[in-house]
């Protein structure tokens, strides 16, 4: 029990930073929240919705979004994307997680070096 | 909308700054209203306001920071400081009560005696919580705090020649020690400024100031002495001397001196019949004030240099 706990935490602090990226890597196109959710749901990506809705927020206000509020359908939604500064420090960002994965799976390798 | 989808909404909101409110008012039933689905039952709603978590758990992602006056870094130190302040204020409050009793017994009983005094302990109690707690708050929000400062190459340089630059702890706390009481004292006079006398066995006590004329100094005292305990638990808090800490500790050792040498140079203030009663002129007693002053200026200097000793020259922890 105590162990799926530290389990569990890894997972939590190991998602924090990555859960970031997958958001950016689905704003290159408008979403609303619950598209955004839906859509990282169809991926694996488990993100809750406490967590996605005030990040989207967090990111607007950091300048990495923009928004808008579509007012055309029975109910209004606000859509977010990458805005251009955003889009810029998201290729940043994705090429540092790339280097980082193969970094770690050539540790991975070493360790296991038949599979 | 759903009634429960409404207050949950509305209590989220509530934990939120007054100007986020309108705008996560309106995103959040963009979204719970997407979650749920058309015509959603009971059942769906609760699952998905379940889902979402506490209003204050929710609000507080929204705000991303915390929602405390006081961190958990300053926490330790904030509450050492109440209990040690606490410690002093309270037993001090009791006693200058009583001393009060038996200098002018009043007319009332014994029970409104202790009545009295317990109240006054309990006053003292709220004053030193309310102060301490607003002093440790203001610095925790204006983060100074060692934490919050940048750590690069120049700052891990500095360590090794921050070593003799340690705010002494205990002379703060002796601070903070002393202006409680300070505090109490003023805030006792401004009620009973006719205790400030010059008792003698030969005639009633003959007051040293003229209370009507005294009081709005005595406020402005306590302010001055506020503002010197605020200063102390910025000192406490930041632990270090830095060129800030030197200049606002500067700047309130200049403000306090001079605060005591204008309020000791108000001559309208002391009775006359306190100098009748010295057989003292008013140049004499004039001149005594300013000698006095001017010991008081010096020890402001004195003062000053120690600190500018300690935080820019002084070698050693």
């Amino acid at each position: 029990m105590q162990d799926d706990q530290i389990l569990s935490n890894f997972i939590t602090e190991l998602n924090r930073g990555t859960l970031t990226l997958c958001v950016l890597s689905r704003l290159q196109t408008p979403q609303y929240g619950y598209s955004l959710l839906q859509t990282l749901a169809d991926r694996q990506i488990v993100l809750e919705a406490n967590t996605l809705y005030p990040m989207l927020r967090r990111l607007e206000s950091q300048g990495v979004l923009e928004s808008s509020w579509d007012t055309t359908e029975s109910r209004p939604r606000k859509f977010y994307r990458l805005s251009e500064a955003g889009a810029a420090i998201y290729e940043r960002l994705k090429r540092h997680w790339l280097k980082q994965h193969t970094h770690i799976q050539s540790l991975f390798e070493e360790e296991h070096p038949h599979a | 909308m759903h009634d429960l989808i409404q207050s949950y909404i509305a209590e989220t909101i509530h934990h939120l700054r007054g100007d986020e409110r309108a705008e996560v008012q309106q995103e959040l039933e963009a979204n719970i209203l997407d979650m749920v689905g058309e015509n959603p039952d009971e059942a769906a709603v609760e699952e998905t306001l379940l889902a979402l978590g506490s209003p204050a758990s929710l609000a507080s992602q929204y705000r991303g920071r915390p929602g405390h006056l006081i961190g958990p870094d300053t926490f330790p130190l904030y509450w050492k400081v109440l209990r040690i302040v606490l410690l002093v204020a309270v037993p001090f409050s009791a006693l200058f009560t009583v001393i009060g009793f038996f200098i002018t017994p009043p007319a009332i009983t014994l029970v409104e005696m202790v009545a009295r005094t317990l109240a006054a302990a309990w006053g003292a109690v709220v004053l030193v919580f309310f102060w301490v707690t607003i002093a440790f708050a203001v610095a925790d929000a204006q983060q100074i705090s060692v934490t919050a400062e940048t750590w690069d190459r120049a700052a891990l340089r500095a360590l090794q020649t921050n070593t003799g630059k340690i705010i002494k702890t205990g002379s703060v706390v002796g601070d903070l020690v002393a202006l409680t009481i300070l505090l109490l004292v003023l805030t006792f006079l401004f009620s009973r400024s006719d205790l400030l006398a010059l008792y003698t066995r030969e005639s009633d006590p003959i007051p040293l100031f003229i209370a009507a004329r005294l009081a709005p100094y005595l406020i402005a005292a306590m302010g001055v002495a506020l503002l010197s305990f605020a200063l102390s638990i910025i000192k406490l808090v930041r632990r270090r001397w830095s060129p800030t800490i030197l200049v606002i500790s500067t700047a309130g050792t200049v403000i306090t001196t001079g605060f005591w040498v204008f309020l000791s140079t108000r001559w309208s203030l002391y009775n006359p019949d306190l100098l009748i009663f010295l057989t003292l002129t008013q140049e004499r007693w004039q001149l005594i004030i300013r000698s006095l002053c001017a010991f008081w200026i010096l020890m402001g200097a004195v003062t000053i240099a120690k600190e500018c000793h300690q935080a820019l020259w002084k070698k050693g922890v």
